[in-house]
Formats: C-alpha cells, structure tokens, sequence
C-alpha cells in the first residue's frame, strides 16, 4: 500500500459516485411506492427472505442461522 | 465463546458513503495493482493520501473525513460491526450495489419465529408510536407536555398522517440495543425550529441542543430501553452523529463508547419545547 501513492482522479471519483447516484435514484423511485403500499410485516419478511437467501452475517451467529 | 462485539445501527445516509468509499478503494487497488488487507493498515489511516475525499462528490465523506475513514477501517477490521435494520435494508433494497455491501459487510437481525416476528413488531411499533405522540415529562416536579421528537408525514392515498421511515429505523435500533449512527441530523438530532442554539465563546462556535436525540432518549428510558453503567448511569440507545462517534471511540475504546453522555437534567430540558 505505500509504494504508490497516486491520487485517483476527481473524474474517476465523479464517474463512480455518479452511477452510484443515477442506482439510488432508480432505488427511491420503486422503494417510495412499496414503503407505502406494503405492511410492515411483509416488509420484515423481504428482510428475512434477504438474510436467507444471501446467507448473510446475523447478530450472535452466521448465515441467517 | 460469548461474542462481545459492539454492533452499531446503521442509516441509509451511512450505508450509502461507505459503499462509495469501498466502491473508490476497491476499484483504486485494482487499477494501481496493490495488495493489502485492512487488518495491516493502522486504525488512523489516512485514504485521503490517495483519494481525494474533501473533494469528493458525497456530502458526509467530504465534510467528515477523517471521522467516516476511522469507522469504515473500524468495520473493515471488525473492530465494531454494522448493523442493518429491516427498515435500512428496505430502503435500499432495489440497488444491487448496497444490497452487496449489506450481504458482504454488514450484520443483519437473526431469524425470527412467527411468534418472534410479532412479538418484534409490537416492540417496534409501540416505540414508533411514542416517538410520533406528544410527550409528558416532569419538569421542576411538574408534568408537563412536549412536542414529539420524531416526524410524521401526510399520505395523499391515505389522506392521514403515517410515521416516517426514519421512525421506524430508530424503533428498530432501539429494540435490537444499538446505537444508531447516522449524518441525518435534521431528523435524528436536531429540531430546526425547536433548537436555538447557544453560542460557546470558549470553541467559537454555533452549539445546537439536540432536541430530538433527549426525546428519543427520553422515551426509550420510559419504555425500559436502557441499560445501567457506572455511577448508576443510563446508558440509551440513541442516534449519534458521524464525529460524535469517531471521537468517543478514540478515546475511550470500542468498548466503551456508549457514553451516558446524556443526563436527567439534559433529557428534562431537551425534549420540553415549550421554552420554560
């Protein structure tokens, strides 16, 4: 890590923060209607379902378990 | 072996400039071909030597710097985790970049049972209600009433108010015991129109009481969300600021950076709107 110490460039910078903008964007739109429409308990099962099925790191144990 | 480790609730706001900072690191190492695992850099390592930060495009990675570097290599290091709540996952859940963040870095509630699933709800909502209802407190032996500390807001379909989302990603943090980190100060911390300020001639500086933190505090305390520290102390999980965090980590640890840094008196005085 500290041989080269290069800046990246600010358009580098710009470009990746720009389409990661351009995503949420996209994301607000579709989560705007669904916080809405859904109960929050068929929220709290999307996130379940995500936990699952990703087999991601949970509080007190791993993958979901 | 018990697992001590601190869990810190993460806000979208968070969530979102962490993942740019990874997606700049990630892409910087693989174009400059370096090799590097987090645990070998110092907890005080500065990204700013090859990325330009206090230019960057992320409101909360230029303004706060150093104090989101020293938790991000924090998290990296699993040092402390990040917590992801059903309402943050909910928020992002349609960006496939956060979505990975979340699976690869971030710590998420455990499976629920059925019973489970509705005794946790109930929690939430209970709490969420709370922080959406006017308050009594006890001023001066008195009882007296307050503004909430959270927002609701109007839906047009519904034509009735609802709480924010915001509400529920404190109620959820609360429930689960962890401090939640967020640059939202507006909503979380303080109360534009409640909080005058002070001015401290001794940092020259603009001081905001933080209304809306010692009314969140101060229902999750009537609501038995809070644990007792040294001296007797509550210590509350509460919604705290990027630099607030960095600096109580630095010094006093990652163990012991839920500070009782609010006392009877603040909570008394913060959540009384009523200018008495």
């Amino acid at each position: 890590m500290e041989k080269k110490l290069v800046k990246m460039s600010k358009e580098d910078m710009d470009k990746i923060y720009s389409e990661l903008v351009e995503e949420f964007k996209e994301n607000d739109k579709a989560v705007k209607e669904e916080l809405i429409k859904k109960d929050r308990k068929e929220l709290i099962e999307d996130y379940q379902n995500f936990i699952i099925k990703n087999k991601c790191k949970t509080r007190g144990g791993k993958n979901g378990k | 072996m018990a697992n001590n480790k601190k869990y810190i609730s993460i806000d979208s706001n968070i969530l979102r400039a962490f993942l740019y900072l990874d997606v700049m690191l990630k892409s910087y190492v693989k174009n400059n071909g370096i090799e590097f695992t987090y645990k070998e850099l110092p907890d005080n390592f500065n990204f700013t030597k090859f990325l330009d930060l206090k230019n960057c495009n992320d409101p909360l990675l230029r303004l706060h710097t150093r104090g989101m570097c020293y938790l991000y290599l924090l998290f990296k290091k699993d040092k402390i985790r990040m917590y992801v709540t059903e309402a943050v996952y909910n928020e992002n859940k349609h960006s496939k970049n956060c979505c990975d963040f979340i699976r690869d870095n971030c710590f998420m509630h455990k499976i629920m049972t059925e019973s489970e699933k509705e005794k946790f709800y109930k929690k939430v909502s209970d709490l969420v209600n709370d922080y959406t209802s006017p308050q009594t407190v006890r001023y001066k032996g008195e009882l007296m009433a307050c503004n909430p500390p959270m927002k609701v807001e109007y839906l047009e379909h519904l034509q009735t108010y609802v709480p924010t989302n915001d509400c529920y990603i404190m109620a959820e943090s609360t429930v689960d015991n962890c401090t939640l980190l967020t640059g939202n100060g507006k909503d979380f911390i303080f109360d534009i129109k409640d909080d005058k300020g002070f001015y401290n001639p001794t940092t020259r500086k603009f001081v905001k009481k933080k209304s809306r933190t010692l009314g969140i505090v101060d229902v999750n305390i009537k609501n038995g969300y809070y644990s007792t520290g040294e001296d007797d102390n509550k210590i509350v999980p509460k919604p705290i600021d990027i630099d607030t965090l960095a600096r109580n980590i630095q010094r006093y640890g990652v163990d012991n950076f839920e500070l009782p840094e609010v006392n009877e008196e603040d909570i008394t005085f913060g959540i009384n709107r009523l200018g008495l």
